[in-house]
């Protein structure tokens, strides 16, 4: 053994101690050096002995906070670039939110068409006014019915005239060929009761001819479904373009930092440890991307208010559109937010391994 | 230590220095008291706040030493610590080694610089591609 292994059992650099200022320590902490062996790093910096547990936890939420800060503070510093890729994202994000907000509007559009589904009801031929008027009266008893409304045939083809443009025909026929109509609405539209309803109604002598009305509603109704098909895709295919947006932007920075991984990691740095100021760097920019595409789809819906509600007045409706409520922009910068994470995180998998001090 | 400084130029002198005792997952508290330490004595703790770019290649190397002892070394392995420094710049990095070596902490350093090596009188290996040639103290390599 040579003198210097004897004095490794008592090695504590003096000079900790010795120093003035705020560089002097007690006591206790100096001598903590001295018990366990040590792993030697690459080349030159010795690893300390593992601190407790306690210590450890307080510095990785230190190095947390630290990360973050410093992370924005890079975002920051480069005003032009962090902008483009924050309108990109906001655009990227946008597009499927407007479509999914455009949907939305229709949906609630179409609730607003009364008596979705209606039962009319063709009384035979001979049938007179006062017969299908009682009739009227006893199917409002029907448990399944909400409301029934006659349509008078006398008045129905003076309207279908008026509308048709088919006055002298009308004219030439000898008798008046449109039956008296019963217009009943179900209690609710659920298919069962308006199956049942039908059934029901069927078994009326006087009904000659049943149609329901709903046929209309269920193309809209598959259209609309076909459109959220459409939206869900586009969706996940601008998701994964966001992904992929983030996970370049980061490859770059780490492209950039090339040097500093190196450093860190020679002085004893963790993957993690260098993963994380990254990770938090493509968290910044996924939460802009997020405020700009919740920023876009306001002045898109702000922008839209007023000629929409120009023409439901026409339409002599009250609709106005529905743009994001603050818990969906809430949502939608959160998942901006997310995006910026996992496309950090596919690119820090990739490369940080790859970069080790030789 | 390392030849050429390694490091974090968009980083102050403190925070180069911080950086293995945040790796090591020490408070805030000992890592401003034992940075300010290692920087006193290196005498570059009036520089903590600049960024290594406005240092000398000497402070460099110094920051670098710094940052090699802030974690208390028991061993500190040195690579051409000298490499670029003027003969009056190395013989003071040397005797900060000295300083550590004196108080217990065991230094290797490795060398081309064989007239500066020798005025510190202390066991010299010697190597020659790579194979171990003379152990110094005259101990035989084979037995060592």
């Amino acid at each position: 053994m040579s003198p210097q292994a004897t004095e490794l059992t008592h090695a504590v650099p003096k000079f900790l101690r010795r120093s003035k200022g705020k560089a002097r320590g007690p006591r206790k902490e100096a001598s903590a050096g001295r018990d366990t062996p040590l792993g030697v790093n690459r080349g030159a910096v010795v690893r300390s002995r593992r601190r407790p547990f306690r210590e450890r936890w307080l510095a990785w939420r230190q190095h947390h906070s630290q990360s973050a800060a410093d992370s924005l503070s890079k975002v920051l510093q480069q005003p032009l670039a962090s902008g483009m890729t924050w309108v990109v994202l906001g655009i990227a994000l946008a597009l499927p939110t407007s479509l999914a907000i455009a949907l939305n509007n229709l949906q609630e559009l179409s609730g607003r068409f009364d008596d979705p589904a209606r039962i009319s009801l063709f009384l035979e031929d001979q049938v007179t006014l006062e017969v299908a008027t009682e009739l009227a009266q006893e199917l409002r008893f029907v448990s399944e019915v909400a409301s029934v409304e006659l349509v008078d045939r006398d008045q129905a083809l003076i309207e279908f005239r008026a509308g048709s443009g088919l006055g002298d025909l009308i004219d030439s026929l000898p008798k008046n060929p449109l039956p008296h109509l019963l217009v009943v609405t179900p209690k609710s539209d659920t298919p069962e009761l308006v199956e049942r309803l039908r059934k029901r109604l069927d078994e009326y002598p006087l009904v000659d001819q049943l149609v329901v009305d709903a046929q209309w509603l269920e193309r809209f109704q598959a259209m609309m479904e076909l459109g959220r098909q459409v939206v869900l895709l586009l969706t996940a295919v601008l998701l994964a373009a966001v992904i992929l947006v983030l996970g370049n932007t980061i490859s770059l920075t780490i492209e950039n930092r090339r040097q500093e991984i190196i450093i860190v990691k020679l002085v004893g740095g963790s993957d993690a440890f260098v993963r994380r100021p990254l990770l938090y760097t493509g968290l910044w920019y996924g939460l802009g991307g997020g405020v700009v595409a919740a920023l876009l789809v306001l002045l898109a819906t702000q922008a839209l208010h007023a000629p929409v509600a120009k023409l439901a007045s026409a339409y002599a409706s009250d609709f106005i559109i529905r743009g994001l409520g603050l818990f969906d922009s809430l949502q939608l910068v959160l998942t901006g937010a997310s995006m910026g994470l996992l496309g950090a995180w596919l690119a820090t998998a990739r490369h940080i391994k790859n970069i080790e001090p030789v | 230590m390392f030849q050429n400084h390694k490091l974090l130029m968009d980083r102050s002198v403190f925070d180069n220095v911080a950086l293995p005792l945040q790796i090591a997952g020490y408070k805030d508290r000992d890592i401003i008291r034992r940075v300010g330490a290692a920087l006193d004595k290196v005498g570059l703790l009036e520089r903590e706040r600049a960024l290594p770019m406005s240092l000398s290649g000497g402070e460099q190397q110094r920051v670098g030493i710094a940052r090699a002892v802030v974690g208390r070394p028991l061993i500190l392995l040195a690579d051409e610590p000298t490499g670029n420094l003027d003969p009056e710049l190395s013989a003071e990095i040397m005797q900060l080694f000295v300083d550590f070596n004196r108080v217990g902490v065991t230094v290797l350093i490795a060398s081309h610089d064989l007239a500066l090596i020798s005025q510190l009188r202390h066991r010299t290996l010697t190597l020659r591609d790579g194979r171990l040639v003379s152990a110094g103290n005259g101990i035989n390599p084979r037995s060592a």
